[in-house]
């Protein structure tokens, strides 16, 4: 099957028609190119939509089908304001097989119903055109169906498209990874017809081997009793051993939910440390500045003397002057001064006339002298004032000395509650509690993993002991039949139908056992051409165990899988997964189209380029859908040089929230690639 | 200056609930805002004379030492020396109430602004900002020390 | 997917030749009806004819 063109009208995001047209023969890589939530998937979807009619992908299963809207929104948004007016959606497909041409179109209608969005399928048609030039059109849905399903297997669809999600699943060891690889090979063999018919056989077998038992006597009679009351106890060890099994995938599940939210948690429950340590600290820094606090307030009326400085050195003065003088205290007293006045008689005797310089100087010295109180206030005064002008420069270095240190604490604090409130930020909301509750339930679900797997082994061991028990009860069964010259019809028949079941039993082990071989050995030679020249000589095989689990064994027959890198088990899901497509397609080159969804995720370059050199020789055509962390400069060069790049399409954010696809040439997209590497460094 | 220890000073009415509010807050006692007011008016060039609204605030025996000598100071340095000026008690403590007055205006305006609620019983601080006043105030002096 | 019938095909023909009639015609019936039940019910009668046969 080689796809040519598909185009999408108004389909999901995609508004208005656009076409795609992919390439094939010896440049087989398209390449198409967006960021995430533009729409690469969705190109997808309209492929699977188109060649089957599925509304839904795999990865939609808890999604309810009625949520899936394959209209486009923007054009159902438009017609929600005309009564009865529908939206037409649809896709068609032209692809090359088996030298016709086909033009298969699917169509969908959207519509408004009192307020509500509904979808319905409108239509389907197919025509085939022949190498001759005729023309077969189809339009009956049914028939449809049959003339695809002889192009391409429904089931194979599962292997067209590989995503991130698929890959990582394939890379654990888990009861997951079991489950997806068991689907592969069974979906791939066709598991399903042939269980069914156990089954079937089995049913018939049990109501046989009921008549047989009511009929039969003695000893016969006691051996079918058993051997039925055998057969019923496997079949419930069956039914426990697979329920055990779905619990303990659910538990693996929940493990891994757990782990997710604990290892977010984890990183919160350090930020929550801190953020009691910041708390702490803010804390105690708050105490100390209320200390400091404290000391402002009671240094705060004796700064404000700083303010009076002037007029108290002034005054200081003064009255220092005046001492000096002899003014303050004063040489001579008043009384002694008004009595010269009054005898006018000097101390040495002699007369004072008024108007003398003797008796201007006695008058000068009586003004002077003042009031003796005042006179000693004064002296007291000086003192003091002296006292507080030494004390100046305390005053000051003290009040700067509080200041500094309130600053200084309050920077701090500001800091802390600074960081306080990024903690805080990253926390978000409320911490809950959850931390704990979680890690209680992931003990738990470990503990009944734990639990399980060994009531699994105990109840196969059991089962396997009951199975010979059951072969012995046969024999013996057939033994006394023999004796007794039973060859009635109703044992043959349940004989008959026994040995039918086993003989399909024995059959799908080695059958499923060949394909996982088969399987094993292509996905081992995928794997060689992946790896690096240097990783190359490190592993011998991949393996698919009975279980259904994946192993790489080294070249000493060791199990290595949990010790190689990301990258390497990412390789190998790849190879799996791509030895699983070609096992479906029957032949040495893929015969169906390889869509790849960011398949590089933890690839190192050096993988990548390796994968890019061997992937479209492998497949008739490779469809890459990539992001631009997926595809830089260098993997873009490297497909460029390797001359397979034929298309390369990029979807475009339009400002309504549709999506553009775009073509451009293999030289532009190197073009565009560079500078949306450049524009973000 | 004698120190006298029986004057009533006075402070304006409508300023009653500012000097219980900082009182505690700001300083320890009365006398001590009166200083820090009086000392701002001096500085500043703010006397404004209490009129009516003149109302006993606290004792003069509360005035510690230094803040009567300072009180003496300004009374002097606005007198000429004149220590006649500086004679009586009272009235050097009446010229200082225009000084504290204008000196609690001043303050009002340039550094209790944004801390004070109005009521009706005239203004008061605001308690849920007040917890940094002391530091701006203390600060506010400094700097205008400083300046010279 | 014709490689998944005759792989079966070849390993049932080792079983007599009524067992692999039956198991044949299991996988057929399981492959057009789909539910073991109705496939059950069905295999009865092939059975019993199968082994009227034999007789």
């Amino acid at each position: 099957m080689i796809l040519e063109t598909l185009t999408i009208n108004n389909f999901r995001q995609f508004r208005g028609k656009s076409t795609l047209r992919f390439a094939h023969g010896k440049k087989n890589v398209t390449v198409i190119f967006g960021e995430n939530g533009r729409g690469k998937t969705g190109i997808f979807r309209a492929l699977i939509f188109c060649l089957f009619g599925d509304r839904q992908l795999s990865q939609d299963e808890l999604v309810d089908d009625r949520e899936v809207h394959l209209v486009n929104n923007g054009a159902m948004r438009d017609s929600q304001q005309e009564k009865g007016r529908t939206v037409e959606a649809g896709v068609e497909l032209t692809f090359k097989h088996n030298d016709c041409r086909y033009t298969l179109r699917r169509t969908v209608q959207g519509l408004w119903h009192n307020g509500e969005r509904h979808e319905e399928g409108k239509e389907v048609t197919l025509s085939i055109e022949r190498p001759d030039g005729n023309c077969t059109p189809l339009r009956d849905p049914e028939s449809i169906k049959e003339m695809m399903g002889l192009v391409i297997d429904y089931r194979v669809r599962e292997y067209f498209l590989f995503d991130g999600e698929k890959i990582e699943h394939l890379t654990r060891a888990s009861q997951h990874q079991r489950t997806e690889v068991s689907k592969g090979v069974r979906n791939l063999l066709n598991i399903d017809g042939l269980e069914i018919a156990t089954k079937a056989l089995k049913h018939v077998g049990k109501e046989f081997a009921k008549e047989l038992e009511k009929s039969a006597t003695g000893e016969l009679a006691r051996t079918m009793k058993r051997l039925n009351e055998s057969t019923a106890k496997r079949d419930t060890f069956d039914e426990q051993i697979a329920a055990l099994a779905a619990d303990i995938q659910k538990a693996e599940e929940e493990i891994e939910d757990l782990e997710k939210k604990l290892k977010k948690h984890r990183g919160i429950t350090e930020l929550v440390e801190q953020r009691e340590r910041l708390n702490g600290q803010i804390r105690d820094i708050e105490h100390e500045m209320q200390d400091v606090r404290a000391v402002v307030r009671d240094k705060v009326a004796r700064t404000a003397i700083l303010l009076c400085l002037d007029p108290i050195r002034s005054v200081y003065e003064d009255i220092e002057k005046r001492r000096k003088k002899g003014e303050i205290p004063p040489e001579i007293r008043q009384d002694l001064i008004e009595r010269l006045l009054s005898e006018r008689k000097c101390i040495c005797g002699r007369e004072i006339r008024s108007g003398t310089p003797e008796h201007t100087q006695l008058k000068e010295w009586l003004r002077r002298v003042g009031d003796p109180e005042l006179s000693d206030a004064a002296l007291e005064m000086w003192r003091s004032l002296s006292g507080i002008i030494s004390q100046e420069e305390t005053v000051r270095s003290n009040a700067e000395t509080t200041l500094q240190q309130f600053g200084r604490k309050n920077s701090e604090l500001e800091r802390l509650r600074r960081q306080l409130s990024t903690v805080t930020a990253k926390i978000g909301e409320d911490v809950r509690d959850d931390a704990i509750h979680w890690e209680g339930q992931r003990k738990k679900a470990e503990a009944a993993v734990r639990k399980k797997s060994v009531e699994t082994e105990r109840l196969e061991e059991m089962r396997q002991e009951l199975d010979a028990l059951i072969r012995q009860l046969e024999a013996q069964k057939v033994k006394l039949e023999k004796e007794r010259g039973i060859a009635n019809e109703m044992s043959a028949r349940h004989t008959l139908v026994e040995n039918a079941r086993q003989a399909l039993v024995a059959v799908a082990d080695a059958f499923t056992k060949e394909a996982r071989e088969t399987i094993a050995a292509q996905a081992t030679a995928y794997f060689q051409t992946f790896l690096d020249a240097d990783s190359q000589g490190l592993f011998d095989r991949i393996q698919v165990n009975n279980d259904y689990s994946l192993q790489i064994m080294d070249n000493h027959g060791n199990a290595v899988l949990a010790n190689i890198s990301a990258g390497q088990r990412q390789l190998m899901s790849i190879a799996f997964i791509a030895s699983l497509a070609k096992t479906a397609a029957d032949g040495d080159l893929l015969q169906m189209p390889l869509f790849m969804d960011t398949p590089f995720g933890r690839l190192s370059l050096d993988h990548r380029l390796r994968l890019i050199d061997n992937l479209p020789k492998l497949c008739a055509q490779w469809i890459l859908l990539a992001t631009d962390t997926e595809l830089r400069r260098s993997e873009a060069r490297h497909l460029y040089e390797s001359k397979r790049w034929g298309r390369f399409y990029r979807l475009v954010s339009t400002p309504g929230g549709e999506t553009e696809v775009e073509e451009r040439s293999t030289e532009d997209a190197l073009t565009l690639i560079r500078e949306e590497e450049e524009g973000e460094s | 200056m004698k120190m006298d220890g029986d004057i009533r000073v006075r402070t304006s009415k409508d300023h009653q609930q500012l000097y219980n509010d900082l009182k505690g807050l700001l300083v320890k006692d009365f006398h001590e805002l009166f200083f820090l007011t009086a000392c701002l008016g001096y500085c500043h060039g703010c006397h404004a004379k209490l009129g009516k609204s003149a109302e006993d605030r606290f004792w003069s025996r509360t005035i510690a030492p230094d803040e009567w000598y300072a009180y003496y100071s300004m009374v002097l340095a606005k007198n000429d020396m004149d220590f006649g000026a500086v004679k009586d008690d009272k009235a050097v403590i009446a010229e200082i109430e225009g000084y504290a007055h204008g000196g609690m205006l001043f303050f009002i305006e340039n550094t209790l602004n944004g801390y004070l609620l109005e009521r009706e019983s005239g203004l008061s601080v605001d308690k849920s900002v007040s917890q940094d006043l002391p530091r701006r105030v203390m600060q506010s002096v400094f700097e205008t020390a400083v300046k010279g | 997917m014709q490689l998944v019938n005759e792989v079966i095909r070849r390993k049932l023909e080792k079983y007599p030749s009524p067992v692999q009639n039956l198991a044949l015609q299991a996988i057929m019936l399981a492959e057009k009806h789909g539910s073991d039940a109705s496939v059950a019910e069905q295999l009865k009668q092939v059975v019993r004819q199968l082994v009227r046969d034999k007789k």
